[in-house]
């Protein structure tokens, strides 16, 4: 963008995506990976799961988001200010769900069925939903952003990240206790809705105004959007939807290679498309 | 209680630039970051070309959304209404900065940028670094010059009327576009320009209740 077009065309938003930004980007992404898996596993008591959930979300979210500081040491402020600012909200739920995930992950380990852990899972479960809602929320604020200031978007994440659970869990998963068929048909139910939502989020985008309509359309004109967005739905959607029907269709036999592809692919899918959303947000013009 | 604001006379502004460079001088501001700033566009208005220039700087909104979206509390809104940031509590996430619909805030990275790079730092940009230091890694943005209204005020001076008190952009100003004043007093200059001359906000569907206005 030249300078003179500055706040007079549909300017881009740089600051999170662009040089250290790039942290903020992962830093987000782990928390929905983090969240969502960590639900499913705690719903279908898979210790794997919730422990792989609960690191990543410890050390990308948390490392990522200590990157980006450059005063690491002063992020306890951030609690200040839980009532008006998502990033606070974010932070206490963050630092809730990992201290309650781990005991919960304790008392799962040394002392299985006792009362106080099923308090804890109660209370990671919460700390992991409050997770996946805030990322979407901390998007939605920003009215300055008509792409982002749509309730859609954290309805999209929340759906994107429970997917993502399913899809991770069903690669760690003990296929002696859970029905692996019945996993499967719920993650590909759940990647189909978001791709209706994605189509209708977009197409409601077009409509918001223009600044909104220019996000869309630098998703689909702009080179690296294009890239980005392909690998998005392909590997965010299609590919992990196509692994998904394998599953069900040879009926949770041999099933391993599928999934472990499948989460590779949503992976890679989920990071491309929090870039993406990132990447493509435009301010309105000021004149 | 006393409301800063001030108004722009866009029949005035000349798009000379010197608010820009007043600024950057009185504050030492690093390189490629600007707290005024001119948005000019040419416009066809009835087949006549018609070129728009808007001197644009942090509007210290009343309903400031940096202010809710700051979540250490550096972002703060004084009595007088000035928008300032605090930034030995400042962590430099740069919410604030996505969030402000004007765009009027910068993310301070480090102070080794150059304005001539590979040459080092100048003499002036080394004592502005002394006099006037931005913290690196936090967010930095136009506050009205308040040290001058603050001593100007402590010295018995008039912000708007008096030059030690008023910011550098409005006493710059050499075709005198820009005025500077109490917004809660409905006899100062400012008040009367707005009630006047029709003065309006920019893009009041923000809904943030800047406290910059304009008059043509």
């Amino acid at each position: 963008m030249k300078r003179y077009e500055w706040m007079v065309n549909y300017t881009p938003q740089t600051v999170w995506i662009e040089d250290k930004g790039i942290f903020i980007w992962i830093a987000l992404y782990a928390g929905i990976f983090g969240g969502g898996s960590y639900l499913i596993a705690l719903f279908f008591h898979n210790l794997l799961g919730m422990f792989i959930s609960w690191l990543a979300v410890l050390v990308f979210k948390g490392g990522f988001t200590i990157l980006h500081s450059h005063y690491p040491l002063k992020l306890w402020r951030v609690i200040y200010r839980p009532l008006t600012s998502w990033i606070s909200k974010g932070f206490i739920i963050t630092m809730l769900f990992v201290i309650f995930g781990a005991i919960q992950l304790g008392l799962s380990f040394w002392m299985p069925g006792a009362g106080v852990e099923v308090i804890f899972e109660v209370l990671a479960g919460i700390a992991a939903l409050g997770l996946i809602i805030y990322t979407g929320f901390t998007h939605s604020y920003v009215t300055s952003i008509p792409f982002w200031r749509s309730p859609l978007l954290p309805t999209l994440y929340v759906l994107l990240s429970l997917s993502t659970g399913f899809v991770i869990n069903i690669s760690v998963v003990n296929a002696m206790s859970v029905d692996i068929t019945l996993m499967s048909t719920i993650g590909a139910v759940l990647l189909i809705i978001s791709l209706i939502l994605l189509f209708v989020y977009l197409f409601i985008a077009i409509r918001i105004g223009m600044a909104a309509k220019q996000s869309v359309k630098e998703l689909v004109q702009s080179d690296t959007s294009i890239v980005l967005a392909t690998v998005g739905l392909l590997f965010g959607i299609l590919i992990p939807l196509t692994m998904l029907m394998m599953i069900i269709f040879v009926n949770g036999i041999g099933y391993l290679s599928f999934a472990i592809t499948a989460a590779y692919a949503i992976t890679i899918g989920g990071l491309a498309f929090t870039y993406l959303v990132l990447k493509v947000g435009r301010y309105n013009t000021l004149i | 209680m006393t409301r800063w604001g001030m108004v722009i006379d866009l029949k005035k502004c000349e798009s000379c630039y010197a608010c820009e460079v007043a600024c950057k001088q009185e504050h030492f501001l690093p390189p490629n970051i600007f707290w005024n700033r001119l948005l000019v566009v040419e416009r066809e208005e009835q087949s006549v070309p018609k070129k728009l220039v808007y001197p644009i700087l942090c509007n210290h909104c009343k309903e400031a959304p940096c202010i809710k979206a700051c979540p250490t509390g550096a972002s703060k809104r004084r009595e007088d209404g000035i928008v300032v940031v605090e930034s030995d509590k400042c962590i430099g996430c740069q919410y604030c900065v996505v969030v402000c619909p004007y765009q009027q805030r910068s993310y301070h990275a480090d102070n080794k940028k150059e304005y001539f790079p590979g040459q080092g730092l100048t003499e002036l940009e080394v004592i502005g670094q002394k006099i006037y230091p931005h913290r690196p890694g936090t967010t930095i943005k136009c506050n009205f010059c308040v040290e001058r209204i603050d001593k100007g005020i402590q010295q018995g001076l008039k912000p708007g009327i008096d030059r030690q008190a008023t910011p550098a952009c409005v006493i710059t100003c050499p075709a005198k576009a820009r005025y500077f004043g109490d917004l809660d007093d409905p006899l100062d200059n400012v008040s009367v320009l707005i009630k006047n001359r029709n003065g309006y906000q920019l893009r009041p569907e923000f809904g943030t209740d800047p406290s910059v206005y304009y008059i043509e």
